[in-house]
């Protein structure tokens, strides 16, 4: 029996074996390949998010708080002022009869006024309060929307784009474990139909009695037998 | 060869599918800005405003008829120049500037309630615009919360903003009533001849 008709049969079982290795490799690096293109897409989103946060967080501080408590106190003291010079006030009478003399508005305006200056301020410093902290909750909920989109974008990307490419990614290496499979099925046949040829004439080169020592094709078998006897 | 050419036309796919969805989302969000770009300070400014046109003539109104009152009653005991006028005409200047500063505060008040409902309103349509993807939809939605908003509320009941200041002396004199050794309130019910001057 010729050296290659042994040798076909196991370069085609190799051939098949490395053959769906490389294609598993190629699967499982291009599920590497899909991953790591979701973390670099979700690292960009990182610094998207990380920005939109620092842009509120740079709006949280004591500055910012400070500005706007005094940008709120100057709005209440503008309104106080605005309706403080809206209504006219009304002097009183000095006598129930003879009403000649009269207190002017302004003499009764300033009536209190040293304290009503007081309370304007601390009226307005107070409210301005309240106004900040409104101003805080606007921006706090701005910023988790845009926070909120971008987890959104990340949720999405992995529940609706990563799978699918993982999908894809696991049959890329179907064409060569295909030819792998094909290859070790070639090899595992072509052993077989090797062994089956020479185990029919072997034998009766063994134990019949029509074939002679010079027949080219079964010697080599016969050998091959002998070996494979340990003979 | 045929499978991975399907599943690459799938990834493509999804990919594509998601580019459009954060598309319109992007859209959406503009869209939902543009509605509430109307909500600006001057909106806001006019709510105060509009509350101070509905509590400044009450305001007005109730002080001309508590002055004429107090004017009465000083008349009524020959109060009209004492010292018991002055601490009473103080002390109701003072009620009035408190009064005046509590209309602006509730104004005010009333426009930042006004702002924080804008802003849930608007927090609202966003997150139906991220659940739905559908800026057609979320623009719908921030039209008819738009128009929800502009619609004039109904202002409570405005006035009575003297009824403290009145009740702190209608209360001393039930109490007098009661008890002639509470002291009057400056004067106003001493029917003696003593004044305070």
């Amino acid at each position: 029996m010729p050296v290659w008709s042994l040798l076909i049969p196991l370069g085609l079982s190799a051939a098949g074996a490395a053959a769906s290795y490389a294609g598993q490799k190629k699967s499982a690096s291009a599920q590497a390949k899909v991953l790591a293109n979701y973390r670099n897409r979700n690292k960009q989103r990182e610094a998207e998010a990380n920005a939109v946060y620092q842009q509120s967080l740079d709006k949280s501080g004591r500055d910012t708080a400070d500005a706007e408590l005094e940008k709120g106190t100057q709005r209440r003291m503008t309104a106080y002022e605005q309706l403080g010079q809206q209504l006219p006030t009304q002097p009183l009478p000095l006598s129930g009869s003879r009403n000649k003399e009269v207190k002017t508005g302004a003499n009764v305006k300033n009536a209190g006024t040293a304290w009503s200056r007081l309370m304007r301020k601390a009226d307005a410093k107070l409210g301005s309060y309240a106004d900040w902290n409104l101003q805080q909750g606007i921006k706090n909920t701005r910023t988790n929307q845009g926070l909120d989109r971008i987890s959104q974008n990340a949720k999405s990307d992995l529940n609706n784009v990563v799978p699918v490419e993982m999908a894809g990614a696991a049959r890329k290496g179907d064409a060569l474990q295909g030819w792998g499979a094909l290859l070790s099925a070639a090899g595992m046949v072509t052993g077989m139909s090797a062994a089956l040829s020479t185990g029919g004439t072997g034998g009766e080169a063994t134990w019949g009695s029509s074939v002679t020592a010079a027949d080219d094709w079964s010697a080599p078998v016969k050998d091959w037998q002998s070996i494979a006897l340990g003979k | 060869m045929g499978m991975c050419g399907g599943s690459n036309k799938d990834a493509e796919q999804a990919r594509a599918d998601e580019a459009a969805r954060q598309a319109r989302i992007e859209q959406g969000t503009k869209n939902i800005d543009r509605v509430y770009s109307g909500f600006d300070d001057k909106f806001y400014e006019q709510r105060s405003q509009d509350y101070f046109n509905k509590a400044l003539p009450t305001l007005n109104m109730e002080q001309a008829r508590t002055k004429q009152e107090l004017a009465y009653q000083l008349a009524n005991r020959g109060l009209l120049r004492s010292s018991a006028r002055n601490q009473r005409e103080n002390s109701f200047a003072l009620e009035v500037e408190k009064q005046r500063r509590a209309i602006a505060d509730q104004g005010l008040s009333q426009a930042n309630s006004l702002r924080a409902a804008v802003e849930e309103s608007r927090g609202n349509v966003y997150n139906q615009l991220l659940a739905s993807a559908d800026p057609a939809q979320a623009t719908a939605a921030a039209t008819r919360a738009q128009a929800n908003l502009t619609t004039p509320s109904p202002i409570g009941t405005v006035g009575n903003f003297f009824a403290d200041w009145s009740n702190i002396y209608l209360t001393n004199k039930a109490a007098r009533a009661e008890n002639p050794n509470v002291q009057p309130l400056f004067g106003i019910n001493n029917k003696s001849s003593a004044r305070i001057v």
